[in-house]
């Protein structure tokens, strides 16, 4: 027989059973994530033979993925964005690396040499090279790895580009050709790996650093595929599964959230001299700064939004490492719409912004005015070229006028996609559409937005109205070859298709001279085809409006030293970091 | 109360169809789509295999009907799929990995809230016009305007920057649950207390109440069997949403506080057209709201024998 309650029993047993339940759910916050977390270093440990110090140098740094990045952040096949390159980094030795003065060293290659034609690459890798396990890396991973990430059927896509010049490349990828053998790459011993390309390539051991060259260990992507679920892999990069060649290995993923490191005992150049590498993911400035201030943080990307208080805080200015990015920030024209047909209204719409005023005024700090597209310090830069461009709305007036506009009341509703989220640029955009506005007597809107919606939300107005987007890029590796070839050329090399070629150039002039800088191998004259290549992109039948080359701050604690700052957005913790408190 | 439960449970299930039906259609109707392939310059990179083969993992070449009957069937099983965005890993990992999290510093955070509350704001009430009283009023009026990213910046600056209380990276210890906690009940705490306030001065100024006293019941019997229970009604209609938005946790205070909880997770879904995660994320939500309100309507009728169900 069931004994029923009344109310009173009731709610003194349904009180008693709450007050319970948070006095349980009140216990420390042994987080279940924290189960997944698979320590491997055990072994590794034993086999180390460096004796750790009794308080391991541990070094907190904070990164913050973007969502697209999350999946794929530490498999250097799928790896396209600079916090998945810095993941990879971390994780994965290549063949060569850059310095910070971008300049090639070796990384695990010792030494390398290319045939007189310019073709093939031979690189001898250092003797007893191994993976963080212990077992041996040779020329054949290299080999192995540079076929898996141009297999069409490995599972993430879209990097093809980095791998692009290598000879039967494409075939390969687009499945043209089945055969693994059929791509130039080809250990020839397992201290030699020979990589050929398709033409000569003056700027191919720059593209070398790239993650999609670094050796992945087979042993750890086979036991992944063999606990795969319905044809996905499991993350092979992750402990407990992965070994590593880079300097570090993580011992702890929570994605998301944070990776913890620990020092790689056989990386090539020696093991790290900082034990412990702790990289949290806090997207919340305020909490990055709060983090950084207390100390739980020895290093920060200064948010854009912090800049001006750090700039007055003493203690602060003392630790805030400002850098060049080789990097340009850019408005990309939309090409094929009648009203901005004539070179002269797209010159008059460069004309009429006035970069100097909105880089040392309107947001100081955030980088310095660009009127060439290549950033200084590349082959071909030349501060002359596009000074008739400057800032004159006079002539901006003219030209416009001369461009089929004596009245700007006729010209169309000019638009101005931006990107949403981001209150610097919102800064920026509404200053460029009062300066336009107010030199050309033009309407100017502008359009927040990602691409992901932006495409459907401007499809009516496309090719009727025109329209700039703003697009920035940052150099992957430090050769024009970077700027020019991926973004504006007809189409460009990494197309695997070529169905709707919009937001690039088609101009046949342009797209000759890059391709003729990219075969050259002489500096001298790769400098003087780029400088052409610019003058067309920027200047006689402008593309693109260059607007600042940024400027990157960070927040470094004093006691961390050695880090390597590369003007690709990296601060790297090499094997010679250190923390001297 | 059997049939009851019986028959709102039948009308939670009709209410969630409609919900994932709603929600699909929504998800499926926005512009834009996952994998940046609405981008021309994502279409360019891609060869035409490897994007069929996206579309043809996640089924997304099937007519809409097709694919929400698909998505609805694996579902039932209990199988919610694969997240776009964290690609290797399967939504029902996700949720497992992530919503104890939330729900731990939801459930404290609730239960800490609605009593607390509850008591402040009887105690308020029963002292009308003391200092306590004014106290309360004025601590509602700031935690009950004050936006919670503006709080937890504050709790942030006072007890981590300048106290060095609490710490604010990592997660693990009970003092990384803290500051996420707290910000997450002082909402619901001002709101208990006002809503708990309200009532009992609206009860203490009934009819039955001033019989009691008339009858020379003893103060403290009153207020117990009498003013108390009367107030729990609003209380218990305050906690189903509250309780429900709890557990599902809040984007800014888990962002915040670095909390690595389910609203981080599926934040950005809709965003990225992560359609999966979407529908997971609407589902869990709604079946969580669903499940409160039945709650509390079960509730109501052992607070109030007026109350029946048929």
């Amino acid at each position: 027989m069931v004994q029923k309650l009344d109310r009173r029993e009731f709610l003194q047993a349904a009180s008693a059973a709450a007050a319970v339940y948070a006095l349980a759910a009140c216990k420390p916050q042994t987080v279940e994530v924290e189960k997944e977390v698979t320590r491997v270093v055990e072994k590794v440990v034993e086999a180390t033979p460096v004796p750790t110090s009794p308080e391991p140098i541990t070094a907190n740094i904070n990164m913050a993925l973007n969502r697209g990045d999350i999946g794929d952040a530490g498999e250097p096949g799928c790896s396209g964005a600079v916090n998945s390159y810095y993941m990879n980094y971390m994780m994965f030795a290549a063949l060569v690396r850059l310095t910070d003065k971008l300049e090639i060293e070796p990384d695990l290659a010792d030494t390398w040499s290319v045939s007189d034609d310019g073709t093939v690459y031979t690189f001898k890798l250092k003797p007893d090279l191994k993976w963080s396990d212990g077992s041996p890396l040779t020329a054949h991973d290299f080999e192995w790895s540079i076929k898996r990430n141009l297999d069409p059927k490995m599972w993430c896509g879209g990097q093809f580009w980095q791998l692009v010049d290598i000879k039967g490349s494409r075939a390969y990828y687009t499945g043209e050709n089945t055969d693994p053998d059929s791509v130039a790459v080809k250990a020839i011993d397992d201290l030699t790996l020979q990589v050929e390309t398709e033409t000569p390539a003056g700027y191919f051991i720059q593209v070398c650093t790239l993650p999609a060259f670094m050796a992945v260990p087979k042993a750890s992507v086979d036991k992944a595929l063999e606990i795969n679920q319905e044809g996905r892999p499991q993350d092979w990069w992750k402990p407990p599964l992965g070994i590593y060649s880079g300097p570090f290995m993580p011992v702890e993923w929570i994605t998301d959230l944070r990776v913890y490191f620990e020092a790689n005992p056989y990386y090539a150049h020696g093991k790290p001299l900082i034990d412990k590498l702790n990289i949290h993911m806090i997207q919340n400035t305020a909490t990055v700064m709060a983090a950084y201030e207390v100390g739980e943080l020895d290093m920060v990307d200064l948010p854009e939004t912090e800049y001006l208080r750090v700039i007055g805080d003493e203690e602060l200015l003392a630790d805030m490492v400002t850098s060049k990015e080789l990097g340009v920030q850019h408005l990309v024209w939309d090409m094929g719409v009648p009203a901005t047909e004539d070179p002269r209204v797209r010159q008059a719409f460069a004309c009429a912004i006035d970069k100097d005023t909105l880089m040392n005024d309107v947001l100081p700090g955030v980088g310095s005015p660009a009127y060439q597209f290549l950033a200084p310090g590349l082959i071909g830069y030349n501060p002359e070229i596009g000074q008739e461009l400057r800032y004159d709305p006079d002539k901006a007036r003219k030209l416009l006028s001369d461009g089929g506009f004596p009245n700007p009341a006729d010209f169309p509703e000019m638009l101005i996609n931006y990107g949403a989220g981001s209150t610097l640029y919102q800064t920026m955009f509404e200053a460029i559409q009062a300066m336009v506005q107010d030199a050309l007597k033009i309407k100017v809107t502008l359009v927040p937005g990602d691409q992901t919606s932006l495409g459907v939300k401007l499809a009516d107005m496309r090719y009727k109205q025109p329209l700039v987007w703003r697009q920035f890029w940052g150099a992957d590796y430090p050769d024009p070859h970077n700027f020019m070839v991926v973004l504006y050329t007809c189409p460009p090399p990494q197309a695997a298709v070529w169905e709707t070629p919009e937001r690039v150039l088609c101009n046949p002039k342009f797209d000759e001279l890059v391709w003729q800088a990219a075969a050259e191998t002489d500096n001298t004259k790769r400098a003087e085809l780029y400088r052409l290549c610019e003058q067309q992109l920027v200047v006689e039948n402008p593309f693109v409006i260059p607007l600042y080359y940024p400027t990157r701050h960070r927040l470094i604690k004093p006691y961390l030293k050695n880090v390597v700052i590369i003007p690709q957005s990296f601060v790297m913790i090499r094997e010679t970091t250190t923390i001297e408190k | 109360m059997g049939r009851f439960i019986v028959r709102r449970l039948l009308h939670a299930v009709a209410t969630l169809f409609m919900i994932t039906i709603v929600t699909f259609g929504v998800a499926k109707a926005t512009p834009g789509g996952p994998f940046g392939f609405d981008d021309p310059a994502v279409q360019a990179h891609l060869p035409i295999e490897q994007r069929q083969r996206y579309i043809e993992m996640y089924g997304l070449d099937k007519p809409i009907p097709v694919q929400y009957w698909n998505w609805l069937s694996s579902a039932l099983q209990g199988d919610l799929g694969y997240s776009y965005s964290f690609k290797n890993e399967t939504i029902n990992h996700i949720i497992a990995r992530t919503f104890p999290v939330t729900a731990k510093l939801g459930v404290i955070a609730s239960a800490i809230g609605l009593t607390l509350g509850t008591l402040i704001g009887v105690t308020a009430a029963l002292k009308r016009g003391s200092l306590f009283d004014a106290a309360a009023t004025a601590w509602t009026v700031v935690f009950h305007t004050m936006p919670v990213f503006v709080l937890a910046v504050f709790l942030v600056i006072i007890f981590v920057v300048e106290l060095r209380w609490f710490p604010i990276t990592g997660w693990g210890t009970w003092k990384h649950a803290v500051l996420p906690v707290v910000t997450l009940l002082l909402g619901p705490l001002s709101s208990t207390i006002r809503f708990a306030r309200a009532k009992v001065l609206d009860v203490l100024g009934s009819d039955y109440i001033r019989t009691a006293k008339a009858k020379g019941l003893p103060r403290t019997l009153i207020t117990r069997r009498h003013v108390l229970k009367n107030t729990l009604i609003p209380i218990v209609t305050l906690a189903g949403p509250t309780i429900a938005g709890m557990l599902t946790g809040s984007i800014f205070v888990e962002t915040m506080f670095n909390v690595p909880g389910m609203s981080k997770s599926f934040v950005g879904a809709a965003g990225s057209r992560d359609y999966p995660l979407i529908m997971a994320s609407t589902v869990i939500y709604g079946s969580l709201i669903i499940l409160m309100n039945l709650l509390v309507d079960v509730t109501y009728g052992l607070l109030d024998p007026r109350i029946r169900y048929d």
